[in-house]
Protein backbone atom coordinates (compact mmCIF):
# COMPACT_ATOMS: atom_id res chain seq x y z
CA UNK A 1 0.00 0.00 0.00
CA UNK A 2 2.75 2.40 1.05
CA UNK A 3 4.72 1.57 -2.06
CA UNK A 4 1.79 2.34 -4.35
CA UNK A 5 1.16 5.68 -2.59
CA UNK A 6 4.81 6.62 -2.91
CA UNK A 7 4.71 5.68 -6.57
CA UNK A 8 1.58 7.76 -7.10
CA UNK A 9 3.18 10.77 -5.37
CA UNK A 10 6.26 10.37 -7.54
CA UNK A 11 4.13 10.23 -10.69
CA UNK A 12 2.18 13.34 -9.63
CA UNK A 13 5.41 15.21 -8.94
CA UNK A 14 6.76 14.20 -12.35
CA UNK A 15 3.56 15.27 -14.11
CA UNK A 16 3.58 18.64 -12.40
CA UNK A 17 7.23 19.15 -13.35
CA UNK A 18 6.33 18.44 -16.96
CA UNK A 19 3.41 20.85 -16.73
CA UNK A 20 5.68 23.52 -15.29
CA UNK A 21 8.09 23.00 -18.15
CA UNK A 22 5.28 23.25 -20.71
CA UNK A 23 3.98 26.44 -19.11
CA UNK A 24 7.40 28.06 -18.99
CA UNK A 25 8.25 27.06 -22.54
CA UNK A 26 4.97 28.58 -23.78
CA UNK A 27 5.29 31.81 -21.85
CA UNK A 28 3.43 34.00 -24.36
CA UNK A 29 0.50 31.59 -24.43
CA UNK A 30 0.54 31.51 -20.66
CA UNK A 31 0.43 35.30 -20.34
CA UNK A 32 -2.40 35.55 -22.87
CA UNK A 33 -4.46 33.09 -20.86
CA UNK A 34 -4.24 34.92 -17.57
CA UNK A 35 -1.78 32.74 -15.78
CA UNK A 36 -0.42 34.82 -12.95
CA UNK A 37 3.29 34.60 -12.30
CA UNK A 38 4.71 35.55 -8.90
CA UNK A 39 8.05 34.85 -7.36
CA UNK A 40 10.50 35.36 -4.58
CA UNK A 41 14.25 35.17 -4.19
CA UNK A 42 16.85 35.33 -1.47
CA UNK A 43 20.53 35.68 -2.09
CA UNK A 44 22.27 35.08 1.20
CA UNK A 45 25.85 34.74 2.36
CA UNK A 46 27.29 33.88 5.71
CA UNK A 47 30.17 32.49 7.69
CA UNK A 48 30.45 30.78 11.06
CA UNK A 49 32.25 33.31 13.24
CA UNK A 50 32.93 30.65 15.85
CA UNK A 51 32.30 26.92 16.10
CA UNK A 52 32.89 24.55 13.22
CA UNK A 53 29.40 24.64 11.77
CA UNK A 54 26.15 26.53 12.20
CA UNK A 55 22.85 24.84 11.29
CA UNK A 56 20.76 27.71 9.93
CA UNK A 57 17.97 25.80 8.23
CA UNK A 58 16.92 22.52 9.85
CA UNK A 59 14.45 21.19 7.24
CA UNK A 60 16.88 21.58 4.36
CA UNK A 61 20.00 21.18 6.52
CA UNK A 62 21.45 24.50 5.42
CA UNK A 63 24.79 24.54 7.22
CA UNK A 64 27.39 27.33 7.29
CA UNK A 65 31.02 26.61 8.10
CA UNK A 66 34.13 28.74 8.52
CA UNK A 67 34.26 29.57 4.82
CA UNK A 68 31.98 32.16 3.29
CA UNK A 69 29.01 30.26 1.88
CA UNK A 70 26.15 31.39 -0.34
CA UNK A 71 24.07 28.23 -0.37
CA UNK A 72 22.40 27.54 3.01
CA UNK A 73 19.83 30.35 2.89
CA UNK A 74 19.67 31.24 -0.80
CA UNK A 75 16.54 30.29 -2.70
CA UNK A 76 14.45 31.15 -5.72
CA UNK A 77 10.76 30.40 -6.14
CA UNK A 78 8.32 30.81 -8.98
CA UNK A 79 4.59 30.50 -8.49
CA UNK A 80 2.15 30.03 -11.34
CA UNK A 81 -1.55 30.42 -10.72
CA UNK A 82 -3.73 29.39 -13.64
CA UNK A 83 -7.37 30.38 -13.50
CA UNK A 84 -9.34 27.59 -15.11
CA UNK A 85 -12.61 29.41 -14.46
CA UNK A 86 -13.68 32.06 -11.91
CA UNK A 87 -14.01 29.40 -9.20
CA UNK A 88 -11.17 27.07 -10.03
CA UNK A 89 -7.45 27.69 -10.19
CA UNK A 90 -4.38 25.52 -10.34
CA UNK A 91 -1.35 26.71 -8.39
CA UNK A 92 2.18 25.42 -8.53
CA UNK A 93 5.22 26.76 -6.76
CA UNK A 94 8.62 25.52 -7.81
CA UNK A 95 11.47 26.36 -5.47
CA UNK A 96 15.20 25.98 -5.86
CA UNK A 97 17.18 25.97 -2.62
CA UNK A 98 20.90 26.44 -2.32
CA UNK A 99 20.87 24.04 0.62
CA UNK A 100 19.58 21.34 -1.74
CA UNK A 101 22.16 22.02 -4.45
CA UNK A 102 19.63 24.23 -6.25
CA UNK A 103 17.51 21.26 -7.29
CA UNK A 104 14.01 22.36 -8.25
CA UNK A 105 11.31 21.08 -5.91
CA UNK A 106 7.56 21.46 -6.00
CA UNK A 107 6.56 22.79 -2.62
CA UNK A 108 3.03 23.61 -3.72
CA UNK A 109 0.92 22.01 -6.43
CA UNK A 110 -2.78 22.13 -5.78
CA UNK A 111 -6.19 22.81 -7.20
CA UNK A 112 -8.20 25.51 -5.48
CA UNK A 113 -11.97 25.71 -5.75
CA UNK A 114 -13.88 28.71 -4.39
CA UNK A 115 -17.11 27.43 -2.85
CA UNK A 116 -18.13 30.97 -1.94
CA UNK A 117 -16.18 34.21 -1.33
CA UNK A 118 -15.31 33.03 2.18
CA UNK A 119 -14.74 29.31 1.70
CA UNK A 120 -12.11 27.66 -0.48
CA UNK A 121 -11.42 23.96 -0.96
CA UNK A 122 -7.90 22.97 -1.95
CA UNK A 123 -6.48 19.59 -2.91
CA UNK A 124 -2.94 18.61 -3.76
CA UNK A 125 0.49 19.36 -2.36
CA UNK A 126 0.91 22.19 0.15
CA UNK A 127 3.22 23.34 2.92
CA UNK A 128 2.38 21.82 6.30
CA UNK A 129 1.08 24.78 8.34
CA UNK A 130 2.54 23.84 11.71
CA UNK A 131 4.48 26.93 12.76
CA UNK A 132 3.59 30.58 12.22
CA UNK A 133 6.10 30.99 9.38
CA UNK A 134 5.76 27.44 8.02
CA UNK A 135 3.85 28.26 4.88
CA UNK A 136 5.95 31.30 3.96
CA UNK A 137 9.21 30.04 5.42
CA UNK A 138 11.02 30.39 2.08
CA UNK A 139 9.72 33.89 1.40
CA UNK A 140 12.24 35.73 3.52
CA UNK A 141 10.95 39.12 2.38
CA UNK A 142 7.89 38.61 4.62
CA UNK A 143 9.89 38.64 7.87
CA UNK A 144 12.69 40.66 9.46
CA UNK A 145 15.27 37.91 9.89
CA UNK A 146 17.55 36.32 7.30
CA UNK A 147 15.63 33.14 8.23
CA UNK A 148 13.04 32.27 10.89
CA UNK A 149 14.70 31.36 14.22
CA UNK A 150 16.26 27.96 13.61
CA UNK A 151 15.58 26.54 17.09
CA UNK A 152 11.89 26.96 16.52
CA UNK A 153 11.76 25.51 13.02
CA UNK A 154 13.29 22.09 13.55
CA UNK A 155 10.74 20.14 11.55
CA UNK A 156 11.73 17.33 9.25
CA UNK A 157 8.46 17.21 7.30
CA UNK A 158 7.52 20.50 5.64
CA UNK A 159 4.86 19.50 3.11
CA UNK A 160 1.85 17.27 2.79
CA UNK A 161 -0.35 15.85 0.09
CA UNK A 162 -4.00 16.11 0.94
CA UNK A 163 -7.08 18.26 1.22
CA UNK A 164 -7.55 21.59 2.91
CA UNK A 165 -10.60 23.73 3.60
CA UNK A 166 -10.09 27.43 4.26
CA UNK A 167 -12.84 29.59 5.77
CA UNK A 168 -12.18 33.34 6.01
CA UNK A 169 -15.01 35.15 7.76
CA UNK A 170 -14.97 38.70 9.02
CA UNK A 171 -15.80 39.11 12.69
CA UNK A 172 -16.35 42.77 13.43
CA UNK A 173 -12.95 44.47 13.29
CA UNK A 174 -11.21 41.12 12.98
CA UNK A 175 -10.13 39.08 9.97
CA UNK A 176 -10.43 35.41 10.76
CA UNK A 177 -9.05 32.33 9.03
CA UNK A 178 -9.93 28.75 9.85
CA UNK A 179 -7.99 26.11 7.98
CA UNK A 180 -8.84 22.44 8.36
CA UNK A 181 -6.59 19.96 6.56
CA UNK A 182 -5.80 16.29 6.26
CA UNK A 183 -3.09 14.42 4.41
CA UNK A 184 0.24 12.62 4.50
CA UNK A 185 3.85 12.97 3.43
CA UNK A 186 6.40 10.32 2.55
CA UNK A 187 9.97 11.55 2.82
CA UNK A 188 12.55 9.16 1.47
CA UNK A 189 16.06 9.75 2.78
CA UNK A 190 14.82 12.66 4.82
CA UNK A 191 17.31 15.55 4.61
CA UNK A 192 17.40 16.49 8.28
CA UNK A 193 17.16 13.05 9.92
CA UNK A 194 19.59 11.41 7.49
CA UNK A 195 22.08 14.24 7.86
CA UNK A 196 22.00 14.27 11.67
CA UNK A 197 22.07 10.48 12.07
CA UNK A 198 24.46 9.66 9.28
CA UNK A 199 22.08 6.89 8.15
CA UNK A 200 19.37 6.65 5.53
CA UNK A 201 16.18 7.64 7.31
CA UNK A 202 12.80 7.32 5.60
CA UNK A 203 9.97 9.10 7.37
CA UNK A 204 6.23 9.11 6.79
CA UNK A 205 3.70 11.33 8.48
CA UNK A 206 0.28 9.89 7.78
CA UNK A 207 -3.35 10.31 8.80
CA UNK A 208 -2.57 13.91 9.60
CA UNK A 209 -5.48 16.06 10.66
CA UNK A 210 -4.91 19.66 11.58
CA UNK A 211 -6.65 22.92 12.34
CA UNK A 212 -5.25 26.43 12.12
CA UNK A 213 -7.13 29.38 13.62
CA UNK A 214 -6.02 32.93 12.88
CA UNK A 215 -7.43 36.21 14.11
CA UNK A 216 -5.91 39.46 13.01
CA UNK A 217 -6.43 43.17 12.89
CA UNK A 218 -4.03 46.00 12.22
CA UNK A 219 -2.07 45.77 15.46
CA UNK A 220 -2.54 42.12 16.41
CA UNK A 221 -2.06 38.68 14.90
CA UNK A 222 -3.15 35.66 16.87
CA UNK A 223 -2.67 32.11 15.64
CA UNK A 224 -3.44 28.72 17.16
CA UNK A 225 -2.56 25.45 15.47
CA UNK A 226 -3.01 21.80 16.32
CA UNK A 227 -2.15 18.73 14.30
CA UNK A 228 -2.21 15.06 15.08
CA UNK A 229 -1.29 12.05 13.03
CA UNK A 230 0.86 8.96 12.88
CA UNK A 231 4.51 8.45 12.13
CA UNK A 232 6.44 5.64 10.40
CA UNK A 233 10.24 5.67 10.41
CA UNK A 234 12.85 3.34 9.08
CA UNK A 235 16.60 3.61 9.45
CA UNK A 236 18.69 1.88 6.80
CA UNK A 237 15.51 0.08 5.71
CA UNK A 238 14.83 -1.24 9.22
CA UNK A 239 11.47 -0.15 10.60
CA UNK A 240 12.00 1.52 13.96
CA UNK A 241 8.66 3.28 14.40
CA UNK A 242 5.28 2.35 12.97
CA UNK A 243 1.83 3.91 13.43
CA UNK A 244 3.16 6.00 16.30
CA UNK A 245 0.78 8.74 17.34
CA UNK A 246 2.17 12.30 17.31
CA UNK A 247 0.73 15.69 18.11
CA UNK A 248 1.78 19.29 17.53
CA UNK A 249 0.28 22.34 19.24
CA UNK A 250 1.37 25.93 18.66
CA UNK A 251 0.39 29.42 19.69
CA UNK A 252 1.62 32.70 18.21
CA UNK A 253 0.88 36.28 19.11
CA UNK A 254 2.28 39.22 17.17
CA UNK A 255 1.77 42.82 18.22
CA UNK A 256 2.27 45.61 15.70
CA UNK A 257 2.41 49.02 17.33
CA UNK A 258 3.38 52.17 15.45
CA UNK A 259 7.07 51.39 15.24
CA UNK A 260 7.48 48.54 17.67
CA UNK A 261 6.69 44.94 16.72
CA UNK A 262 6.63 42.13 19.26
CA UNK A 263 6.58 38.63 17.78
CA UNK A 264 6.17 35.47 19.83
CA UNK A 265 5.63 31.80 19.28
CA UNK A 266 5.46 28.73 21.52
CA UNK A 267 5.05 25.17 20.29
CA UNK A 268 4.93 21.65 21.70
CA UNK A 269 5.56 18.43 19.80
CA UNK A 270 4.67 15.13 21.49
CA UNK A 271 5.15 11.49 20.61
CA UNK A 272 4.07 9.83 23.83
CA UNK A 273 4.74 6.22 22.79
CA UNK A 274 8.36 7.15 22.11
CA UNK A 275 8.54 9.26 25.28
CA UNK A 276 9.33 12.39 23.28
CA UNK A 277 8.23 15.89 24.16
CA UNK A 278 9.86 18.91 22.54
CA UNK A 279 9.08 22.51 23.45
CA UNK A 280 10.15 25.46 21.31
CA UNK A 281 9.68 29.16 21.82
CA UNK A 282 10.62 32.44 20.19
CA UNK A 283 10.39 36.05 21.28
CA UNK A 284 11.42 38.91 19.03
CA UNK A 285 11.35 42.69 19.27
CA UNK A 286 11.70 44.90 16.20
CA UNK A 287 11.61 48.66 15.95
CA UNK A 288 11.03 50.37 12.63
CA UNK A 289 12.93 53.62 11.98
CA UNK A 290 11.95 54.73 8.50
CA UNK A 291 13.36 52.09 6.12
CA UNK A 292 15.41 50.42 8.83
CA UNK A 293 14.13 47.76 11.22
CA UNK A 294 16.61 46.64 13.87
CA UNK A 295 15.52 43.52 15.74
CA UNK A 296 16.56 41.26 18.58
CA UNK A 297 15.37 37.68 19.07
CA UNK A 298 15.65 34.81 21.50
CA UNK A 299 14.64 31.29 20.47
CA UNK A 300 15.03 27.92 22.11
CA UNK A 301 14.31 24.23 21.82
CA UNK A 302 14.21 21.90 24.78
CA UNK A 303 13.44 18.22 24.75
CA UNK A 304 12.32 16.72 28.04
CA UNK A 305 15.09 14.16 28.84
CA UNK A 306 13.89 10.58 28.37
CA UNK A 307 15.08 7.06 29.06
CA UNK A 308 16.53 6.76 25.55
CA UNK A 309 18.90 9.62 26.28
CA UNK A 310 17.02 12.22 24.28
CA UNK A 311 18.07 15.58 25.67
CA UNK A 312 18.23 17.95 22.68
CA UNK A 313 18.54 21.47 24.05
CA UNK A 314 19.73 24.60 22.29
CA UNK A 315 18.98 28.31 22.18
CA UNK A 316 19.95 31.23 19.99
CA UNK A 317 20.27 34.96 20.53
CA UNK A 318 20.06 36.99 17.34
CA UNK A 319 20.17 40.59 16.39
CA UNK A 320 20.11 42.22 13.02
CA UNK A 321 18.84 45.00 10.81
CA UNK A 322 16.46 44.95 7.90
CA UNK A 323 16.71 47.75 5.36
CA UNK A 324 13.76 48.23 2.99
CA UNK A 325 15.78 50.24 0.52
CA UNK A 326 13.39 49.84 -2.42
CA UNK A 327 9.88 48.54 -2.98
CA UNK A 328 9.65 44.73 -2.68
CA UNK A 329 13.35 44.35 -1.80
CA UNK A 330 15.08 44.21 1.56
CA UNK A 331 18.69 43.92 2.62
CA UNK A 332 19.36 42.20 5.93
CA UNK A 333 22.37 41.74 8.16
CA UNK A 334 22.21 39.37 11.13
CA UNK A 335 24.32 37.96 13.92
CA UNK A 336 23.32 34.69 15.68
CA UNK A 337 24.85 33.02 18.68
CA UNK A 338 23.73 29.47 19.44
CA UNK A 339 24.32 27.58 22.68
CA UNK A 340 23.99 23.82 22.26
CA UNK A 341 23.43 22.36 25.73
CA UNK A 342 22.47 18.81 24.79
CA UNK A 343 24.64 16.16 26.41
CA UNK A 344 23.63 13.01 24.52
CA UNK A 345 22.14 14.81 21.55
CA UNK A 346 24.35 17.64 20.39
CA UNK A 347 23.31 19.14 17.09
CA UNK A 348 26.26 21.24 15.95
CA UNK A 349 27.69 22.53 19.21
CA UNK A 350 28.05 26.18 20.22
CA UNK A 351 28.44 28.47 17.24
CA UNK A 352 28.13 32.04 16.00
CA UNK A 353 27.03 33.14 12.56
CA UNK A 354 27.32 36.35 10.59
CA UNK A 355 25.00 36.49 7.61
CA UNK A 356 23.64 38.93 5.07
CA UNK A 357 20.80 38.51 2.58
CA UNK A 358 19.02 40.31 -0.18
CA UNK A 359 15.35 39.27 -0.27
CA UNK A 360 12.74 40.16 -2.85
CA UNK A 361 9.29 39.33 -4.13
CA UNK A 362 8.04 39.92 -7.64
CA UNK B 1 -7.43 64.11 -19.49
CA UNK B 2 -8.78 65.77 -16.40
CA UNK B 3 -8.03 68.59 -14.06
CA UNK B 4 -7.81 68.58 -10.40
CA UNK B 5 -6.40 70.84 -7.83
CA UNK B 6 -4.60 69.17 -4.98
CA UNK B 7 -5.45 72.14 -2.80
CA UNK B 8 -9.01 70.86 -2.79
CA UNK B 9 -7.76 68.47 -0.17
CA UNK B 10 -7.98 69.90 3.27
CA UNK B 11 -7.78 67.70 6.34
CA UNK B 12 -10.44 65.36 5.07
CA UNK B 13 -11.17 64.02 1.63
CA UNK B 14 -14.21 61.91 0.78
CA UNK B 15 -13.41 58.72 -1.08
CA UNK B 16 -15.64 56.85 -3.51
CA UNK B 17 -15.56 53.51 -5.27
CA UNK B 18 -15.55 54.04 -9.04
CA UNK B 19 -15.76 51.96 -12.20
CA UNK B 20 -16.12 52.46 -15.94
CA UNK B 21 -19.44 54.02 -17.04
CA UNK B 22 -20.41 50.86 -18.95
CA UNK B 23 -19.85 48.48 -16.02
CA UNK B 24 -22.72 46.53 -14.53
CA UNK B 25 -21.91 46.65 -10.85
CA UNK B 26 -24.00 46.71 -7.72
CA UNK B 27 -23.24 48.41 -4.45
CA UNK B 28 -21.41 46.27 -1.93
CA UNK B 29 -20.74 46.57 1.78
CA UNK B 30 -17.59 48.28 3.08
CA UNK B 31 -16.61 44.91 4.54
CA UNK B 32 -16.73 43.40 1.05
CA UNK B 33 -14.65 46.26 -0.34
CA UNK B 34 -12.09 45.54 2.33
CA UNK B 35 -12.12 41.82 1.55
CA UNK B 36 -11.68 42.53 -2.16
CA UNK B 37 -8.54 44.53 -1.44
CA UNK B 38 -7.29 41.76 0.83
CA UNK B 39 -7.38 39.45 -2.17
CA UNK B 40 -10.57 37.54 -1.41
CA UNK B 41 -12.91 36.88 -4.34
CA UNK B 42 -15.85 39.16 -5.00
CA UNK B 43 -19.39 37.90 -4.58
CA UNK B 44 -21.27 37.03 -7.76
CA UNK B 45 -23.98 39.58 -6.96
CA UNK B 46 -21.51 42.46 -6.96
CA UNK B 47 -20.35 41.78 -10.52
CA UNK B 48 -16.89 43.10 -9.63
CA UNK B 49 -14.03 41.55 -11.54
CA UNK B 50 -10.92 42.99 -9.89
CA UNK B 51 -9.99 45.79 -7.49
CA UNK B 52 -7.26 48.22 -8.50
CA UNK B 53 -5.13 49.97 -5.89
CA UNK B 54 -4.85 53.70 -6.53
CA UNK B 55 -1.45 54.82 -5.28
CA UNK B 56 -1.29 57.91 -7.49
CA UNK B 57 -2.84 60.11 -4.83
CA UNK B 58 -0.97 59.57 -1.56
CA UNK B 59 -3.57 61.34 0.57
CA UNK B 60 -6.46 59.27 -0.78
CA UNK B 61 -4.36 56.12 -0.55
CA UNK B 62 -3.53 56.79 3.10
CA UNK B 63 -7.17 57.57 3.87
CA UNK B 64 -8.22 54.33 2.17
CA UNK B 65 -5.68 52.34 4.21
CA UNK B 66 -6.76 54.04 7.39
CA UNK B 67 -10.54 54.13 6.99
CA UNK B 68 -11.31 51.05 4.88
CA UNK B 69 -8.42 48.63 5.31
CA UNK B 70 -7.81 49.79 8.88
CA UNK B 71 -4.10 49.04 8.74
CA UNK B 72 -0.77 50.56 7.85
CA UNK B 73 0.74 50.20 4.40
CA UNK B 74 3.37 47.83 5.81
CA UNK B 75 0.76 45.58 7.45
CA UNK B 76 -1.26 45.57 4.25
CA UNK B 77 1.71 44.60 2.07
CA UNK B 78 2.66 41.84 4.48
CA UNK B 79 -0.88 40.41 4.37
CA UNK B 80 -1.11 40.56 0.59
CA UNK B 81 2.24 38.92 -0.07
CA UNK B 82 1.46 36.15 2.39
CA UNK B 83 -1.90 35.61 0.76
CA UNK B 84 -0.44 35.41 -2.74
CA UNK B 85 2.02 32.72 -1.77
CA UNK B 86 -0.06 30.85 0.82
CA UNK B 87 -3.38 30.78 -1.00
CA UNK B 88 -2.46 31.48 -4.60
CA UNK B 89 -4.47 34.70 -4.51
CA UNK B 90 -4.29 37.08 -7.46
CA UNK B 91 -2.02 40.09 -7.09
CA UNK B 92 -3.79 43.37 -6.48
CA UNK B 93 -3.06 45.62 -9.45
CA UNK B 94 -1.45 48.82 -8.23
CA UNK B 95 -1.21 51.97 -10.39
CA UNK B 96 0.70 55.10 -9.40
CA UNK B 97 -0.24 57.40 -12.27
CA UNK B 98 -3.62 59.13 -12.61
CA UNK B 99 -3.87 58.90 -16.39
CA UNK B 100 -2.86 55.24 -16.43
CA UNK B 101 -5.31 54.45 -13.65
CA UNK B 102 -8.25 55.98 -15.46
CA UNK B 103 -7.24 54.43 -18.77
CA UNK B 104 -7.04 51.04 -17.09
CA UNK B 105 -10.47 51.39 -15.47
CA UNK B 106 -12.06 52.51 -18.74
CA UNK B 107 -10.48 49.62 -20.65
CA UNK B 108 -11.46 47.02 -18.04
CA UNK B 109 -15.18 47.23 -17.31
CA UNK B 110 -16.27 45.78 -13.97
CA UNK B 111 -12.90 46.56 -12.38
CA UNK B 112 -13.07 49.05 -9.54
CA UNK B 113 -10.79 51.55 -7.86
CA UNK B 114 -11.16 54.36 -5.33
CA UNK B 115 -10.53 58.09 -5.57
CA UNK B 116 -11.67 61.36 -4.10
CA UNK B 117 -15.25 62.33 -4.88
CA UNK B 118 -14.06 65.68 -6.26
CA UNK B 119 -11.85 63.95 -8.78
CA UNK B 120 -14.42 61.28 -9.70
CA UNK B 121 -17.01 63.93 -10.53
CA UNK B 122 -14.74 65.54 -13.10
CA UNK B 123 -13.58 62.46 -15.01
CA UNK B 124 -15.43 61.52 -18.16
CA UNK B 125 -16.38 57.86 -18.47
CA UNK B 126 -16.05 57.15 -14.76
CA UNK B 127 -19.08 56.17 -12.71
CA UNK B 128 -19.30 56.42 -8.94
CA UNK B 129 -20.49 53.09 -7.54
CA UNK B 130 -20.79 54.19 -3.93
CA UNK B 131 -19.23 56.41 -1.28
CA UNK B 132 -16.56 54.74 0.83
CA UNK B 133 -15.74 57.25 3.53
Amino acid sequence: MDLSIRLAVRIIKRLVTILLYIILSNFNYVMANEIEVSGFASIAAGTAASGDRFLADYPKTGVYDEDLSYSPDSSLGIQLAANVNPQTSFIIQAVSHGANSYEVELDWAYVSYILNPEITLQAGRKRLPLYYYSDHFDIAYTYNWVRPPADNYTWQITNYNGISLVYEPNIGEWDALINVYTGREDSEENDLLSSLSGSVVDETWKNMFGIVLELSRDWLDFRFTVMQGQLDRSIDNVIVEEDVKQQFVGLSTNLYFDSLNVLSEINRYERSASDIQVDTLMLSFAYQINEFTPHITYSSLEQVPNAAGGDEKHSTNSFGVRWDFISNMALKVQYDKTRDKGQTIQIMGDAELLSVSLDMVF
Amino acid sequence: MFFYNQYLYADEVSGVLVTAHNSQLNKISIIEVRKLYLGLPASEQSGIKQPVMNVSDKLVYRSFMNKIMRMTEKSYNRKIIKRIFRQGADKIISIDNDDELIKYILENPNNVTFMSIEKAKHIKGIRIVQPLW
